[in-house]
């Protein structure tokens, strides 16, 4: 098992955004995490990745609690994401913003910078071209050399996936990809997503709306509503289930 | 080390050389109005790089810089005035000390961010000034005198080569990129596995560094140091310059740096009105140019950008029949 929340909720004053929540992810596995809007889905993202704290319960990767190490803890762990709303570095070129994700794995030090010594030399040369490789991947080496925020919307998706995958994670953590796509594009994205598990080994848990994609790609799947688990299983035990289907026509219904 | 790098320290040479035959064969024959007028040019360029840094760079406003240059004319006036130190040992001890001060102020408050920052680096300024008006040893307000004069035309240029060139490297490396980085998005960066107080704690420490320089070389210049010269309104001024010459750019503060110095020699009869015309500027330039003189880019893509116009349209007269 490489992800496990035990019992894990968290409190905002009287607010229980998500509670009681158990969610086991294997090695190797591409999970989905669904529900209606303000079911809690980023906010478990956010609880994995250490920007809140559970109020209730505990949160491990491989066997281990890291729950309290805070989010740079939780990337040097192996966990890397993206944001439903995308963040990328603005200021910095499509390349830049992978080799940012390579600052940590990089010894050399402020003065070696300033100095140009050898190592940091090497150091730069190693991140460039680990990165194009990256980029190379992604469809994105044409654009290595633009600034980020030059990039169309699809592209943007894309880079944000490299530059987590730069950090060389156990778990990648992906909030709506597909949002703002159209059912094409969405198709590509699955393919990508699909292919970024087998070739770059990581284990994959997503948050997504589009449900062709979830039930495409994803082996198993966890629906919350209201914070809560309302049901969990492979794809065609999600769909046939009732309790579900009452959440999201239900949902539905109301607005 | 490769070629690059040889002929980066050989530039570096030779712009130092230049300096110096300046100072040797020029400086003594021009007006010593101008010289002065170019010394402080050269000490603001040191103190506006530091700010440059942390508000351009890494986006921390810190309304507390001058508070680091007092660090630094304090304590390596004190130096050489009660250990004896030699003045140009005791610059970079300056430095070091403002450096240290940076490391004090910001581990505490670089976990704050935005309005809580600001008010942080400007207690910060007030205490040092207080301080340092309270301390007979520092001379209280009426200042420290007989500090022995040391600063010339070529020492400071040659701190300022140096300073350029140290931001320079430093703004292209990896920790450039994670200042930028800490700027645009500092959910993003921390979600990489990059410790952004880290990050910018080591911005605060490296700006303070250069204000204490410039603090620094400007007792040894003066021969006297006073609190009112390191109060507020000169964090002010610097912090007019970072975002008149523009926030994300060296060159651009640079530009704004030597604009500034200059220009109130020359309106010297306007001189009370140097604050309001400050205001003003940045105002002025809040609203028609809020990026800056060179908002993001640096003197070198400028002047690259207009080349390359200029031969892109002598290419299209060459083609025309």
């Amino acid at each position: 098992m490489l992800l496990e929340l035990k019992k894990t909720g968290i409190r905002f004053g009287g607010l229980r955004a998500v509670q009681d929540l158990d969610l086991s992810v294997e090695t190797g596995q591409l999970y989905g995490l669904i529900g209606p809007n303000g079911a809690g889905k980023t906010t478990v993202f956010n609880l994995i990745t250490g920007i809140y704290a559970p109020t209730e319960g505990d949160i491990q990767l491989g066997g281990q609690s890291i729950v309290g190490i805070g989010p740079v803890g939780v990337a040097t762990a192996g966990i890397a994401r993206t944001f439903q709303n995308i963040r990328l570095f603005g200021g910095l070129t499509v390349l830049e913003n992978v080799k940012v994700a390579m600052f940590r794995r990089q010894a050399g030090t402020l003065f070696e910078a300033v100095l140009r010594a050898p190592r940091f030399q090497r150091e730069e040369a190693e991140a460039t071209a680990a990165a194009r490789e990256l980029l190379e991947t992604f469809g994105l080496a044409d654009v290595a050399g633009l600034g980020a925020e030059e990039l169309p919307y699809g592209l943007r998706r894309r880079l944000e996936i490299a530059r987590a995958l730069a950090t060389r994670p156990r778990l990648l953590l992906l909030d709506e990809p597909a949002a703002g796509m159209n059912p094409s594009e969405a198709e590509s994205l699955m393919h990508l997503i699909r292919w970024v598990r087998d070739s770059f080994e990581v284990t994959i848990l997503l948050i997504e709306h589009h449900m062709p994609v979830v039930m495409g790609i994803c082996e198993r799947i966890c629906v919350l509503d209201h914070g809560a688990q309302i049901a969990v299983g492979t794809p065609k035990e999600i769909r046939d289930n009732p309790v579900v289907i009452e959440a999201y026509l239900g949902a539905e219904a109301e607005t | 080390m490769n070629r690059a790098t040889l002929l980066g320290y050989a530039a570096l040479a030779a712009a130092i050389a230049i300096v110096w035959a300046i100072d040797i064969y020029a400086i003594p024959w021009t007006n010593p109005y101008y010289t002065n007028i170019a010394i402080r040019v050269g000490f603001n360029l040191l103190a506006v790089m530091g700010l440059a840094l942390v508000l351009g760079f890494t986006g921390q406003f810190s309304l507390g810089h001058a508070g680091f240059m007092a660090v630094g004319a304090y304590g390596s006036a004190s130096l050489a005035l009660y250990l004896n130190v030699p003045p140009m040992v005791a610059v970079p001890l300056g430095g070091l000390l403002a450096a240290v001060a940076g490391l004090v102020v910001g581990v505490p408050s670089l976990r704050l961010s935005g309005d809580y920052l600001a008010v942080v680096t400007l207690g910060f300024n007030q205490i040092i000034v207080v301080l340092v008006q309270n301390v007979p040893a520092l001379g209280g307000a009426l200042g420290l005198t007989g500090v022995p004069v040391a600063t010339t035309f070529g020492i400071t240029f040659t701190w300022v080569l140096l300073g350029a060139v140290f931001m320079r490297n430093l703004l292209r490396s990896a920790h450039g990129r994670a200042f930028a980085a800490v700027r645009d998005n500092e959910i993003a960066t921390r979600s990489l596995g990059v410790d952004t107080t880290r990050v910018k704690v080591t911005a605060f420490v490296v700006g303070a560094f250069w204000a204490g320089i410039a603090g620094a070389l400007l007792g040894f210049y003066n021969s006297s140091i006073f609190p009112k010269q390191f109060e507020f309104d000169r964090s002010i001024e610097l912090l007019t310059m970072v975002v008149l010459g523009g926030t994300g750019s060296l060159s651009g503060p640079f530009l704004a740096a030597g604009l500034l110095t200059a220009l109130p020699e020359a309106l010297r009869e306007f001189s009370q009105y140097r604050m309001v015309v400050y205001a003003a500027l940045l105002i002025l330039m809040m609203g028609l140019r809020p990026q800056g003189i060179l908002g993001r880019h640096e003197l070198s893509d400028v002047v690259r950008g207009m080349w390359r116009r200029r031969a892109s349209a002598s290419d299209g007269a060459t083609n025309a029949p």
